[in-house]
């Protein structure tokens, strides 16, 4: 037992690492589905209208691109090109948000004594990377039911990159959350700083069209990174020029490392 | 083992920092039952959080011990959210059977038709039931009890007092409370809190005196000015 200042301590589980295994695995398990019950409801109906705002957002998007003439800068169609690059754009959002929100939403559970904030983070983040997968599926599904196009030229690469938002996403939000140990409105200023990444991202433009001085700053942006990654994987006649997942991963690293760091920090 | 070695813990209490815990030091065995005196608005719900690991003091060491659950807490609760899915919910955090601890819950807390509902149609003293009736269900080692045993009706109130003077044989209890009566025939062991220190009593009757006694000592001080404390 080591006694530090500030810390709580408790003894050493003595259960295996399986079974702890198990048994975070079964907290973070109904915690998510605690989140989804609370926020959509306990009926389907409620969890599908949740999928109306990142619609809405596409939609608009849609009529932008109608009116102002612009045609998507590859060979593909309208819908097809917007949400490659939105849909991992809004996982990426969604989950900052939505593990933003864990540690009010949470906060009466943190009294029980098997409840973590780790645990709620990693469940907030979960019940998004599964809300970005449904989104796809639909906007995708719909897409080629009405319009009859859609295309997804490797799933496993479009996947990767959708991981890499989420995960991105995910880092970002737990180096905010920890920071908001010891700063309490660091979570709105890290909302705040997002707000340009929107135009920054290659959300509704592609890298490979940008100018080479331009470029050079925009490719420090780990998030543009992540959205050509899951672009290059989606579009058939695509490939990005500046994809690069390993520098995402580096961000993901760095982010996780500092936010850990400053948890420790705080409990010692 | 629960407890607390040279913690100094302060809360704001009407835009001003007060002290909670000044170097104070406990040590409480996990199967002990154990009543924390305090008057009211001198931070019981603080010592609880500490207690319960989501608040940290300002220096020093909080013991804790695993298996501590809060007696009688509904806080956890989404009010959206059925009773019954509730208990669901915090039978899995707790790493219980959901259908054991549920078919518990609605026969102990009777609410009968109730229980299937959503919590935002129950009344406070229905909540206060289902959380009692949820905390008695799960197997602690210790409970947290922030000022209340029992609720409800005179017949649910000895329900709860019985079933807790039950699972007492084998389990601690540390009962943060400003009325020390509630006290009396459960614990077995009494502090008072203050002056940011835990004062042991010989007994009930002792503890019961010098919690009155302080309570006299706020209310002649309430003319005096109030210390403040040099955060930085």
């Amino acid at each position: 037992m080591m006694i530090g200042n500030g810390t709580t301590i408790g003894p050493a589980r003595s259960a295996s690492p399986g079974e702890w295994l198990r048994l975070q695995l079964q907290i973070v398990a109904a915690l998510a589905r605690r989140d989804v019950q609370s926020r959509f409801g306990e009926t389907w109906l409620a969890y599908a209208g949740s999928f109306l705002a990142p619609v809405a957002w596409i939609a608009a998007t849609w009529l932008a691109f109608y009116l102002l003439g612009r045609t998507p800068p590859v060979y593909t169609d309208m819908v097809s090109f917007i949400i490659s690059g939105l849909i991992p754009y809004a996982l990426f959002r969604y989950v900052v948000t939505a593990i933003g929100r864990t540690k009010t939403a949470a906060r009466g559970l943190m009294l029980f004594p098997t409840v973590a904030e780790e645990q709620n983070l990693t469940a907030g983040a979960l019940v998004e990377l599964a809300n970005g997968i449904i989104l796809f599926l639909l906007v995708a599904g719909a897409n080629l039911v009405i319009f009859g196009k859609g295309e997804l030229a490797d799933p496993l690469a479009f996947g990767w990159g959708m991981l890499l938002c989420w995960g991105l996403g995910g880092a970002y939000a737990y180096f905010l959350a920890m920071l908001s140990r010891f700063h309490g409105r660091a979570p709105n200023i890290g909302q705040l700083l997002l707000r340009p990444t929107f135009f920054l991202s290659a959300v509704f433009f592609t890298a490979n069209e940008l100018p080479e001085h331009i470029l050079d700053w925009l490719s420090w942006n780990p998030l543009l990174h992540a959205v050509e990654v899951a672009r290059d994987g989606m579009l058939f006649n695509y490939q990005s020029r500046v994809a690069s997942g390993g520098y995402v991963l580096l961000w993901i690293a760095a982010l996780a490392t500092g936010g850990a760091i400053l948890g420790l920090m705080r409990r010692n | 083992m629960w407890g607390f070695v040279d913690c100094t813990r302060y809360h704001h209490a009407g835009g001003r920092p007060q002290v909670v815990l000044f170097n104070a030091s406990l040590v409480v065995e996990t199967s002990e039952r154990v009543a924390l005196l305090i008057r009211p608005g001198q931070g019981k719900s603080t010592i609880m959080r500490l207690l319960s690991g989501i608040d940290l003091p300002d220096s020093g060491t909080v013991l804790r011990d695993e298996g501590g659950w809060p007696l009688g807490y509904a806080g956890g609760f989404h009010a959206g959210m059925s009773g019954e899915a509730n208990i669901h919910s915090l039978a899995l955090l707790a790493d219980v059977d959901p259908i054991e601890l549920s078919a518990f819950c609605f026969e102990f807390s009777e609410l009968e038709e109730f229980y299937h509902q959503p919590l935002s149609r129950y009344s406070s003293t229905m909540k206060a039931r289902l959380a009692l009736s949820a905390s008695l269900g799960l197997p602690a080692r210790t409970y947290l009890a922030d000022d209340k045993l029992a609720a409800g009706d005179e017949h649910f109130r000895r329900k709860c007092l019985s079933a807790l003077t039950e699972k007492l044989t084998n389990c601690g209890l540390i009962f943060i409370a400003s009325n020390p009566r509630a006290a009396k025939d459960v614990c077995d062991r009494f502090y008072v809190v203050s002056g940011g220190e835990f004062l042991p009593c010989d007994d009930y009757d002792h503890a019961a005196t010098l919690l009155a006694a302080s309570v006299e000592e706020d209310s002649a001080d309430a003319d005096v000015d109030i210390p403040t404390f040099d955060l930085a």
